[in-house]
């Protein structure tokens, strides 16, 4: 039985090997728990930001009151303690008869909202609604229903049967309604006060919110799969309920945030890795320098069983000190975060170390050095006393028995790994991909290692000492330097497949370059109005920046199969995409065409719609343009044949082109385009979108617009536009930031790999120096070594992560995939230049020293 | 005179205040030719003195001339120049580059000083170390008798001034021991080379023309 | 050229190759509601019409459905003249909720429908007005002022009028979708009774 006793004098006598172990450790953990909490920060972050504009976590919404039985039911599933809130909301007409307006009421509890809040212009508190019968609303609303000033003794507004004073002028509302376009200024009332207005009554269209704030936030999509799943058990049909959480708030946003939490999981996996291979690393390394005590021992009469315990407690004590340290440097540091990265990190970003964070890297620290012994622990089995009456050496012949012996030991870490990834990724298909991904790489590696080693044989016939000394123990050592060389190419492997998907990402969510913002969708311009709207827009000086014919009517067939039967799309992406459809499928779609594509769309495969105009003569079908993500759901095929039914006529149109548009683009986009032609006679309104640069102008132009045109709506969408680019510039740096971050934290861990293999060098720099070798050359031979280990190691890494982020971002990012030649470069010159720098320092100590450990008595 | 040293002392901080010292006062020379076995009890700082005459350390005080230069006076780095080619140091340990044939471990000083026809100087040594069949063989592969042959005969390819051992047979049995001294001594007398050695075994010891015999630091 | 042949479409379609009496052409000119948005197209309202007059024996009436989901009362004229080359005998005008439900002018609403009834008369085409009505929600006044729009065209035009088209399925959960405004299948059936008796009586 070894005593913590002797386990601590053990380390204490080794002070200078175990202090430089423990800060090696403890420096590749504290980068991984910055990645780490900067990482699930963020997530969390826009998850806040997502929750403000939801104003929950949940919202259960039905066009009818829910029963007590539904209530219970969500009570079940989010926990009697969760906060609740309650909306009712819908349009109504007010103001003058004649000169009535289109507004809609959002009659709220005393508990709403749950995030976020009312800007309002006197502060009025809020419960006022609760408690008499008034309203808020914008200045601009107030303006159009004829509130000039609020000054003038307080104006009414008669909603229904009732009379409403007007209390307060908000700028800002907490829900900024981004699930839909707003079609009418919002109303802020009491839910109290509704009665007595007589609009809800039978037959009245009515949407009531029942909002939750759950205790345990960390899983709001998973709550809501959940309560979408008791609800259709219990209530088996057609569901009644919406289901949402804050990834529905807004389809845009939430295909973009569901990106940006997979590149974070992505990150957390990858910094999960790496600090695996690190602590990896740095054990065996530890346990091959302890193998000739082990050989003591046991010529001493230990058991093995003894041995590896005393060992890998001996691990475990400084495993569990690297990893306090870890933890005690990330949390001096991360408070200092937001301001050494101000501007490259969102503002109001509040970074905190949660408890998963902490467990991984205690898991790495101290059960880490258990799972991961058990490997070496087989090489101890081999180790016998016979070691001692001669140098330490090499290994006895293979046996098959010894190998499977050594795989079994790998299975511990490997299950420990999948279920840490697991947890990360959050689903089984996932972790697979990213564990087989993972062990392919890892073979792969290895195999480019072994022929990057082996081809050092030739690069040896050359006349130069240096070169000569340094490939051939290159070539010699090629176990040895295997080892390093596939941590350092999984380092940087890990670390470059990130810069490949946060570059399409980047280019996916960041603000599109020039486009102009719309203020103004107009919706439902008929072809007679086309002309004079277009004469008024020139007339207001505005700006039109799409104007799209619209042409309604169904998909009949894919094929010659009724649509109605094509099979939809799964798979993860699909599936995020689409759950909360579960209403009857959508059969009518609009079409429309343009002769040129818009700014914010891009051919991603085929080729451009036909320009000549499609001749109804001919029989071949015309050519149609689908967006990808609508082929995708749908299944589309490239060169699919589709008939079309248009207002009673059938049309053939074959797929030509799949068109990918700019989620934060703001432009009127169509899922499918037809050729030119085929809708020129077709009775069809026109969508567009208008900009106009000075505030003052637009309320003018939005005035004349309904004046001229009164069957065409007016949506405003400045806020909504500036909503989602203020969270697309958000998700951009941070995703940007993240991803240099990451590189950062990987180059630290193959700082630590090259330092721990440069002390191991030290032998050979000095018998090289007593054989009469000079500075130059020693140093010469270790800078080529490491130089070249680095870049070949980092080379194949690169090389390799190209082909595996291409697949990850086939496989979870929609193919959102951009070679980044200058992050790629900065890697592979970083790993090279930090290799040669550490082995740099390490020949500088042993230069500088005296060589005398070579002697016996010294030794 | 191809060494002579004078009033060398050496010690070596223990703990913040104390040190210990190694060698005391220690004169003495050696002329060219000579075989020197310095002995003593572990401990009596033997090893110490071998490293001051290796140049792999400097003494506190006293000079070391080495063919005429006082190497306790140069700098780490002048030292490592001059070292090249005088000495040449045989290890208890070997110290064989594990991953080096018998042959690249003899040819490897001469590498590193870029001397001229290294393939035949090497083979004339591997033949006089008996080594010829194991040349392609790695330390590994080598019993610890061939092993030091082959550390042998890397010690005298480059035709070192100085030839240091150190416990060169305190790894091997006794047989392989006396098999491996007489080697080492046959060769020293053929190529007319100084020897130093430093060893507490006294019937190597016994094998050199001088001794010189260390207690606690001081020469008896 | 273009023209004539989607006029070719069009007779290929609505016209009867075999039939006893003169065919008779009916057109629905509505918005979702009548389109059948979020049913299949032969659950809608007036496909099952069709069905029943299939039942009957009356091979020769064909129905076009020529309705836009969202569309409101403003696009009414143009989508009539484009009908108008296949020549239909009765025009089922069922437009006007969406101009409702969107707080739209409702002196505009009744302009367009106005001109729209004009246009199918002087076509020589019989129209049946379908009566809109909108929730209660949105004010009792203009509920009201939407109401009356209706019944007062009928008058004016001397044209048969369906007092609500979706007499008996409005805000009944059981027939309509989940959104509370589009009848489901059955709600369908129930618009299709209600609908055909006003297409059989003779003017």
């Amino acid at each position: 039985m070894f005593r913590i006793g002797a386990l601590l004098r053990q380390l204490i006598r080794n002070k200078g090997f175990t202090l430089f172990f423990i800060l090696n450790l403890a420096m590749g953990l504290a980068g991984f728990i910055a990645v780490l909490s900067f990482g699930r920060s963020l997530d969390r972050h826009m998850d806040e930001n997502l929750k403000e504009i939801l104003t929950a976590d949940i919202e259960l919404s039905a066009n009818a009151p829910l029963s007590l039985e539904e209530l219970a039911l969500a009570d079940e599933v989010l926990g009697k303690d969760a906060g609740k809130a309650r909306l009712i909301r819908f349009y109504t007409m007010a103001g003058a008869q004649g000169d009535a307006r289109l507004v809609e009421i959002m009659a709220i509890d005393e508990t709403y909202p749950l995030y976020g809040r009312f800007k309002l212009l006197h502060q009025t508190p809020v419960r006022v609604l609760e408690d008499t019968a008034a309203v808020f609303m914008t200045q601009d609303t107030a303006r159009t229903l004829g509130f000039g000033n609020t000054g003038e003794g307080t104006p009414v507004l008669n909603l229904g049967g009732k009379a409403f004073e007007l209390k307060d002028i908000f700028s800002e509302a907490p829900e900024t309604s981004l699930s839909s376009f707003e079609l009418a200024p919002k109303l802020y009332m009491g839910i109290k006060q509704l009665e007595g207005t007589g609009l809800i009554k039978f037959g009245s269209r009515v949407r009531y919110s029942y909002f939750f704030r759950v205790t345990d936030t960390t899983d709001g999509a998973g709550l809501a799969q959940k309560l979408r799943q008791r609800f259709s058990e219990r209530f088996p049909g057609l569901p009644r309920l919406r289901i949402h959480d804050i990834r529905d708030a807004n389809r845009r946003i939430s295909r973009v945030t569901g990106y940006f939490t997979r590149f974070m999981g992505l990150i957390s996996l990858t910094g999960l890795f790496l600090s695996g291979i690190a602590t990896a690393y740095l054990f065996r390394g530890y346990l091959n320098s302890r193998k000739k005590d082990m050989a003591i021992l046991l010529s001493l009469g230990a058991r093995k069983t003894e041995i590896y315990l005393a060992v890998s407690s001996e691990l475990m004590v400084m495993g569990t000190l690297a990893s306090g340290l870890a933890i005690a440097i990330s949390q001096a540091l991360i408070p200092a975060f937001p301001l050494i990265f101000k501007g490259l990190i969102p503002d109001g970003l509040r970074i905190h170390t949660d408890a998963f964070t902490l467990m991984v890297s205690v898991f790495m620290g101290m059960a880490g050095s258990v799972v991961f012994c058990l490997p070496l622990f087989v090489r101890i089995f081999r180790i016998k006393p016979l070691m001692l009456l001669r140098d330490i050496r090499g290994d006895s012949p293979f046996s098959i028995g010894h190998a499977l012996l050594r795989g079994a030991g790998f299975l511990p870490a490997t299950a420990a790994f999948f279920g840490l990834s697991f947890y990360v990724a959050g689903s089984v298909r996932d972790t697979v991909f990213f564990a087989a991904g993972f062990a392919l790489a890892l073979i792969l590696l290895s195999a480019m290692g072994g022929l990057v080693f082996s081809g050092c044989r030739i690069l040896s016939r050359t006349r130069s000492v240096v070169g000569k000394i340094a490939f051939r123990n290159l070539f010699r050592n090629k176990w040895a330097s295997l080892s390093c060389f596939v941590s350092m190419a999984m380092g940087a492997f890990l670390i470059s497949v990130i810069p490949q998907i946060q570059k399409g990402l980047q280019e996916e969510i960041s603000r599109p370059q020039g486009l102009k913002i719309p203020a103004f969708f107009l919706v439902d311009i008929q072809e007679e109005q086309k002309n004079p709207f277009l004469e008024l827009i020139q007339q207001e000086k505005a700006e039109l920046s799409n104007l799209s014919p619209m042409v309604r009517g169904r998909i009949i067939s894919v094929n010659e199969e009724p649509f109605s039967d094509h099979p939809q799309a799964s798979g993860p992406a699909a599936e995020s995409r689409s759950h909360g459809e579960g209403r009857s499928r959508r059969l009518e779609f609009n079409f429309s065409h343009r002769e040129a594509l818009d700014a914010s769309e891009t051919i991603v495969q085929g080729s451009p719609l036909s320009k000549t105009p499609w001749d109804f003569e001919s029989e071949t079908p015309f050519e149609v343009s689908v967006e990808l993500s609508f082929a995708e759901r749908y299944r589309i095929g490239m060169g699919d044949v589709l008939e079309f039914e248009v207002q009673g006529i059938p049309l053939k149109g074959r797929v030509v082109n799949f068109r990918k548009v700019r989620w934060n683009s703001f432009q009127p986009n169509f899922f499918l385009l037809f050729q030119d032609g085929v809708l020129d006679d077709a009775p069809k309104t026109f969508l567009a979108s208008v900009s106009h640069d000075s505030e003052e102008k637009r309320k003018t132009l939005r005035q004349n617009i309904t004046t001229a045109f009164p069957n065409v709506s007016v949506i405003d969408v400045t806020q909504l536009a500036g909503k989602i680019l203020s969270i697309s510039d958000r998700l951009s740096v941070s995703v940007r930031f993240m991803a240099w971050f990451s590189i950062a934290a990987g180059l630290v861990l193959i700082f630590s790999i090259a330092r721990h293999e440069a002390l191991k060098n030290q032998n050979q720099m000095n018998l090289l120096k007593v054989l009469g070798a000079g500075n130059a050359a020693v140093r010469a031979v270790t800078l080529l070594e490491f130089g070249f280990t680095g870049f070949s190691a980092a080379l194949s890494g690169i090389l390799l992560s190209f082909g595996f982020s291409f697949a990850v971002a086939a496989y979870f990012f929609d193919s959102l995939w951009k070679i980044d030649p200058r992050a790629s470069l900065m890697i592979l010159g970083l790993t090279t230049f930090i290799s040669m720098g550490t082995a740099f320092m390490a020949s500088r100590r042993v230069l500088n020293s005296k060589p005398v450990g070579l002697l016996s008595a010294m030794a | 005179m191809i060494l002579e040293l004078s009033d060398v002392s050496k010690s070596y901080r223990q703990t913040r205040s104390e040190s210990l010292v190694v060698l005391k006062n220690i004169s003495f020379s050696l002329d060219r030719g000579q075989t020197l076995a310095i002995i003593g009890q572990s401990g009596s700082g033997k090893t110490t003195l071998l490293s001051l005459i290796a140049g792999l350390d400097s003494p506190d005080s006293g000079q070391i001339m080495l063919e005429g230069k006082n190497i306790a006076a140069m700098a780490e780095k002048e030292l490592s120049r001059y070292r090249a080619g005088k000495t040449s140091i045989i290890f208890q340990q070997f110290h064989l580059m594990p991953h080096l044939t018998a042959e690249e471990n003899i040819s490897l000083p001469l590498e590193i000083l870029k001397q001229k026809k290294i393939r035949e100087l090497t083979h004339d040594m591997l033949e006089k170390v008996g080594l010829q069949d194991r040349r392609h063989h790695l330390p590994a592969q080598l019993s610890g008798g061939e092993c030091q042959r082959v550390a042998i005969a890397r010690a005298l390819v480059v035709k070192p001034a100085l030839l240091l051992a150190d416990e060169p047979t305190g790894n091997l049995d006794i047989e392989t021991g006396e098999k491996i001294a007489r080697l080492l001594f046959d060769l020293v007398e053929k190529e007319n080379k100084t020897l130093i050695l430093v060893t507490h075994n006294p019937s190597l010891a016994g094998q050199c023309r001088e001794i010189l015999t260390l207690e606690k630091g001081c020469l008896l | 050229m273009k023209r004539f042949f989607w006029i070719c479409f069009l007779f290929l379609i609505f016209t009867p190759l075999f039939s006893a009496e003169a065919p008779v052409r009916i057109l629905f000119l509505g918005d979702s509601l009548t389109a059948g948005l979020g049913v299949e197209p032969q659950e809608a309202y007036p496909s099952l019409i069709q069905n029943m007059l299939e039942e009957k024996q009356m091979h020769h009436i064909t129905v076009t459905n020529g309705s836009i989901s969202g569309s409101t009362t403003a696009g009414a004229v143009s989508r009539l003249k484009w009908f108008l080359r296949a020549k239909p005998d009765i025009l089922v005008l069922a437009l006007g909720a969406n101009d409702g439900l969107r707080g739209l002018p409702l002196d505009e609403m009744d302009k367009n429908l106005d001109s729209t009834i004009v246009l199918a008369k002087e076509n020589r085409i019989r129209v049946i007005l379908a009566g809109m009505e909108i929730p209660p929600n949105y004010g009792p006044e203009y509920t009201k002022a939407f109401r009356e729009v209706f019944p007062s065209l009928a008058r004016r035009h001397q044209i048969e009028f369906i007092p609500f088209l979706l007499e008996n399925v409005a805000g009944d959960p059981s027939l309509n979708q989940a959104d509370g405004i589009h009848p489901n299948a059955q709600g369908h059936r129930i618009i299709a009774a209600h609908v055909l008796p006003f297409i059989l009586e003779k003017p």
